[in-house]
């Protein structure tokens, strides 16, 4: 066998390495027939060898083509965590009547999204600057003012409990229409599984 | 979205490897869907071995990296649509030969009725009016 073949079947094997062990032999034992086959129609030069190879493809995109139906053209696999991460989020604004469940759930839906390989990264970032960007900001302005003015005001719970108010109906508003899409399969996911 | 990015990168890496996929993305999915059709028409009624079958699919235009078509050929394998039987060649080991089983031809001639349909309608839809 040409040694341009003897290194490529050697590429094959370690490119294969994931898959199966039955897929890998097969595989293995299809490409070396390739070569035999190659090498039975005519005598290879180093140039012929190489074209067979470039013909053939690279080791990776035929493993690629063995791995399991892609999953863009079959059923999606199960999304469960990542819907919980959403459904956390979808309900922060409610559950800041209990702040700390609404600090807990917002920490645990930001870390699920973040760390979830689903999500696109524009999601993740809009979902950490809304949930934790978003309310730092703010906080770190209404400590400012409450610096400013705590002196001189004796109505300053009334005023703070408005602007956390306003803060929550705002993280809702900016979190639904950004990701409206995610919020939508949600609703899908959940509806079918009431089914 | 990992696959896909996966696709993806193939797809370019197809591009950089032999330069004959210098078309949309579409195309090749399109391709990809037809492939193992135009498999079982190529075994429809004589075995065939697997150099023969890819490079011509190859030449055909319809692979642009000829390893790929051996795993869609374990597949339509594992799938009994096509059976498999070994005969020695005059030079070098013996061959794994091909051909359609009958649920193979079955699914060929399915086949063959809806692409028909379908290129008739694409067809009538995207070439150019005569009256424009």
């Amino acid at each position: 066998m040409h040694p341009a073949f003897s290194a490529y079947l050697a590429d094959l094997k370690n490119a294969a390495a994931a898959l199966p062990e039955s897929e890998r032999r097969d595989i293995v034992a299809d490409v070396t027939e390739h070569f035999a086959s190659a090498e039975a129609e005519r005598p290879l030069s180093d140039q012929l060898a190489r074209d067979v190879i470039e013909h053939l493809g690279s080791p990776d995109h035929i493993v690629a083509a063995a791995a399991p139906a892609p999953v863009a053209f079959s059923t999606p696999q199960s999304q469960t965590l990542e819907h919980l991460g959403i459904g956390c989020l979808a309900v922060v604004p409610m559950a800041m009547i209990l702040p700390p469940l609404g600090v807990l759930l917002g920490l645990v839906g930001v870390a699920i999204v973040v760390f979830s390989r689903w999500f696109p990264l524009k999601e993740k970032a809009i979902t950490a600057a809304v949930f934790l960007g978003l309310p730092s900001a703010v906080m770190a302005a209404g400590a400012m003012a409450w610096q400013n003015t705590t002196i001189v005001d004796g109505a300053q719970p009334s005023t703070s409990d408005e602007a956390s108010l306003f803060i929550v109906i705002a993280m809702a508003v900016v979190f639904l229409t950004l990701m409206w899409g995610q919020c939508w399969r949600l609703a899908r996911a959940l509806r079918s599984s009431a089914r | 979205m990992y696959v896909m990015d996966i696709q993806y990168l193939a797809v370019q890496d197809t591009r950089l490897y032999t330069g004959l996929m210098a078309t949309p993305v579409e195309l090749t999915q399109l391709r990809r869907g037809v492939l193992q059709y135009c498999v079982l028409a190529l075994i429809e009624d004589r075995d065939r071995y697997g150099y023969d079958l890819v490079t011509e699919l190859s030449e055909a235009g319809l692979v642009a990296s000829e390893g790929t078509v051996y795993p869609l050929l374990r597949r339509l394998r594992r799938e009994n649509l096509v059976t498999t039987s070994w005969q020695e060649s005059s030079s070098g080991p013996p061959r794994r030969y091909y051909r359609a089983s009958t649920e193979g031809r079955r699914a060929l001639a399915e086949f063959r009725t809806a692409w028909s349909d379908f290129t008739n309608a694409v067809h009538n839809l995207v070439s150019p009016r005569k009256d424009a």
